[in-house]
């Protein structure tokens, strides 16, 4: 099968100036690279030592994966892929035909917990079982061999591991919750570590792919620096050779790299949020990309949509790519030679274009804010109206600063928490690249003509979390915390308590309205009562009762506001009342909660009543119809009672009332052609 | 030399524009009631030469987003021209006084123009005064229109801007 290419006038001046663009594209995206450091290539970099094939024509889907998040060939031509959300391995053969299921959810030996990467040897697969953070050997038949590391970040410790890859004699880990990699012997020793978070050359900002060649380089997926970088490993140690890109568009910029393979000499990279695999030579030489945004809702035929990780057969001849968010992977065979290359699209987040809008959101009266990491942009938006207008975005082009240069103030490397506090008009921002909490004051008043004004928000203050983490670690009674503080979620309380969930911690933490430390929570206590993964938080209308989304423990914890645990809201599974992957949390007005689940598509509705939980609706499933989902994700209430549900894969809000009515859905116009009717 | 003939026009909230007199009067009181320190001296300091230039400047005097800080600057030359280079003398005080910049804060500087999405396309070099003040230099704005100059002030770990907002013609 192939992809259809739209081979108009307008399409050939675009491949014109993109091709112009990339004798330009080793400047713009800034390589650097460490003289003399680079090995002479192996006529076999790997496979028989032909040279790399050109990759990108589409041949089948593998459909219907929950969460793919990675995949590797095995040896004899199987495709590995790892179902996150499904806790498992599933094996296709050269027809997509699922063949083997591998691993099953839990924690024992053999058992996995959101897996998130893998790499094939002969006769195994080694597993990131990210969720238990270790990593496991197991036979292809799902015999347990071998399990490696504990949670922690001292030597030979994992946070979080994101990636995997393998030599003839090591395994390199991509230590994501500690920004290093990892290196252990195949019988499991600890041999060496490298890397720490930062900016500069051999620092790492959330490494997660990870890519061995045959001549001891070891590339790394640097994901929130938007950059690759390349080492080599000898004698025992990690030398920095090299890195490209850069926060961008434009070919060999990337934008959220995740994936990274090396194939016959070729540096394969999983440009996520650019939504196009792109091929590097191992110097950092752009070569040649494939894929572009999805036009049409969830289309395949080669469109591609957050790719998370790439990998290609030993042969060289396909390549298969995850796409979690579609819930699918893909299959690409060798380009014809002479086939044009695509159009190089214009970037989504230009002005005019639709927001692809974020996970998460936070309202409060008149006003809605959602953080977009796709544009690093943060959008307000007045939501009085039937549909909601922005009213204003701030945020900047992160990809100018120096790396010597601190990030600006007022510019994001992956907004993620977002707080809207309508009685001062401040907008908290948690910037998890930069590891800082932003804070801004809107100019905005209610009677104000409504328009668009992107001058209204000022940037006020910033608190360095590292700094934060030293002063909190200072502090009498302060609970003890392995990593620095780490903004997953935030919501804030009428008295300007900040409520700050850390998944790393796994912890609650309080602060004042200086951000002085106030108490912790989720931390301690019986086993049962713990955090394994607090993913969002809500505070009920008198902020007496705190709603924790711990996503790792299936469940919804629920904790007064000194911190003290309550009880549980659900359990693992898929009937009313239960989940399989709780990521948000909303409280309305009257105390009711309401949970998000992307794996099941669905918001479950709850009445609480003291110590009291009622299932009180449930609704949503899987699709782009109204009220169906793809990747749900936060959850907002605005003034009018309305529940706001980022849509985040169809790239729309939905909203319903309390009772789960739907009113009415807002985005999605980036698509061209129409949604689907309601039945 | 381009003739300086802009017009700057203030804007936004938290701006004052004060002659080095209105600053006595503009000073905020500290906590313990008293006022800042160096707007005892206010008017020698303000009439006093730019060290880089050997020139008089106007003072302009803008409180901080939070509230935390008032910023003294002045522009060598001033009225700020378009698309040349600039520099700024920056005096900050919190509730003590001037604070020792060594030894206390730091400060970075910057502008943006937010209707057009981008900021200078240069970058300042800041540096410090024995007296505890900054010297900008290497500011530029290089088009006409609605900017926004930022003074950031970071001690142990936490950042305030300051905003002066202006519209160069």
């Amino acid at each position: 099968m192939s992809r259809g290419k739209a081979n108009t006038p307008a399409t050939r001046r675009r491949s014109a100036v993109a091709r112009a663009l990339v004798a330009a594209c080793a400047l713009a995206s800034g390589t650097t690279h460490a003289p003399g450091q680079d090995a002479a290539p192996s006529s076999a970099s790997q496979g028989t030592g032909a040279p790399a094939t050109k990759l990108g024509r589409f041949e089948m889907e593998v459909e219907e994966l929950a969460f793919p998040s990675a995949c590797a060939y095995l040896k004899d031509g199987r495709l590995a892929v790892v179902e996150t959300y499904r806790h498992r391995v599933v094996l296709f053969d050269d027809l997509a035909q699922r063949v083997a299921e591998i691993g099953s959810p839990g924690s024992a030996p053999g058992e996995l917990w959101f897996p998130k990467a893998i790499a094939a040897d002969d006769d195994a697969i080694w597993v990131c079982d990210s969720g238990n953070d270790r990593i496991q050997r197991l036979s292809l038949n799902g015999t347990p061999e071998a399990v490696i590391a504990t949670r922690g970040a001292g030597e030979g410790e994992l946070c979080d591991p994101g990636g995997i890859a393998l030599d003839n004699e090591r395994l390199f880990v991509a230590d994501t919750g500690n920004d290093r990699v990892q290196v252990f012997g195949k019988d499991g020793r600890w041999l060496t570590s490298f890397g720490e978070t930062g900016r500069a050359e051999g620092q790492f900002n959330r490494p997660i792919g990870i890519a061995c060649d045959a001549d001891g380089h070891v590339y790394v997926a640097d994901s929130l620096n938007n950059r690759v970088q390349k080492f080599r490993f000898e004698d025992g140690k990690a030398k920095f050779v090299r890195a490209w890109g850069g926060w961008g568009q434009f070919p060999g910029m990337l934008s959220t790299p995740t994936g990274v393979e090396c194939s016959r000499g070729m540096v394969l990279v999983a440009d996520s949020r650019n939504h196009r695999i792109q091929c590097f030579s191992p110097e950092g030489t752009y070569l040649h990309e494939w894929g572009l945004h999805i036009v049409k809702p969830h289309e395949c035929e080669g469109r591609i949509h957050y790719p998370s990780a790439v990998a290609v057969r030993h042969d060289g001849a396909r390549a298969a790519v995850c796409e979690p968010f579609e819930r699918r992977a893909q299959v690409f065979g060798p380009v014809a030679e002479g086939t044009p290359p695509e159009a190089v699209a214009t970037p989504f987040w230009e002005r005019g274009a639709m927001s692809h809008f974020g996970q998460r959101l936070s309202a409060d009266g008149p006003l809605m804010a959602v953080a977009e990491p796709d544009s690093q942009m943060v959008m307000i938006y007045d939501t009085r109206h039937p549909t909601p207008i922005q009213i204003t975005t701030f945020g900047m082009d992160p990809g100018s600063t120096p790396r010597d240069a601190p990030p600006p103030f007022g510019s994001f490397n992956e907004p993620g928490a977002v707080v809207m506090d309508t009685d001062d008009l401040l907008v908290h921002v948690g910037d998890t690249g930069n590891r800082r909490l932003q804070v801004f004051r809107l100019n905005w008043q209610a009677e104000q003509p409504l328009a668009f004004d992107p001058a209204m928000a000022q940037f006020v203050r910033a608190y360095d979390l590292q700094e934060l983490t030293a002063r909190l670690r200072a502090a009498p009674g302060a609970p003890a915390l392995a990593w620095p503080i780490e903004i997953t979620a935030m919501s804030r309380s009428k008295a300007n308590e900040s409520f700050i969930a850390d998944r790393r911690n796994r912890i609650v933490l309080v602060f004042d309205s200086e951000m002085n430390f106030l108490r912790g929570f989720g931390h301690e206590g019986p086993e049962e009562h713990r955090l394994r993964g607090p993913n969002d938080i809500a505070l009920s209308p008198d902020g007496g009762t705190i709603f924790v989304a711990d996503v790792l423990a299936s469940r919804v914890s629920v904790f007064d506001r000194e911190g003290k645990f309550l009880f549980h809201v659900g359990s693992i599974g898929e009937g009313h009342g239960r989940f399989l992957v709780p990521m948000y949390v909303a409280v309305d007005r009257s105390g009711d909660l309401y949970v998000s689940d992307p794996e099941l598509e669905q918001i479950q509705k709850f009445r609480i009543a003291g110590n009291e939980v009622t299932l009180a609706g449930a609704w949503g499933r899987r699709g782009i119809a109204r009220g169906e989902f793809f990747q749900l994700a936060g959850l907002a209430l605005d003034a009018g009672d309305r529940l706001i549900a980022s849509d985040y894969a169809n790239h729309r809000l939905q909203f319903f009332s309390t009772s789960g009515q739907f009113l009415d859905w807002f985005g999605a116009r980036s698509y061209t052609t129409g949604l689907p009717k309601q039945e | 030399m381009r003739s300086a003939r802009c017009v700057m026009k203030l804007m936004g909230c938290g701006v004052v524009a004060a002659m080095w007199a209105a600053t006595l009067g503009a000073c905020s009181t500290g906590s313990d009631g008293t006022c800042c320190e160096a707007s005892q001296n206010g008017a020698a300091s303000a009439r006093a030469a730019d060290p880089s230039t050997g020139g008089q400047t106007g003072t302009t005097e803008i409180r901080s987003n939070g509230g935390a800080y008032l910023v003294r600057f002045e522009t060598v030359p001033s009225p700020i021209p378009t698309n040349e280079l600039f520099s700024m003398r920056v005096s900050v005080f919190d509730g003590s006084g001037r604070t020792q910049a060594s030894e206390e804060i730091s400060l970075s500087a910057d502008a943006a123009m937010p209707h057009h999405h981008h900021g200078m396309n240069v970058r300042p070099r800041v540096s410090r005064n024995d007296d505890g003040s900054f010297l900008v230099r290497g500011m530029q704005l290089h088009m006409p229109g609605y900017w926004e100059i930022y003074f950031d002030i970071t001690r142990d770990g936490r950042t305030e801007r300051a905003q002066y907002n202006l519209t160069i013609e």
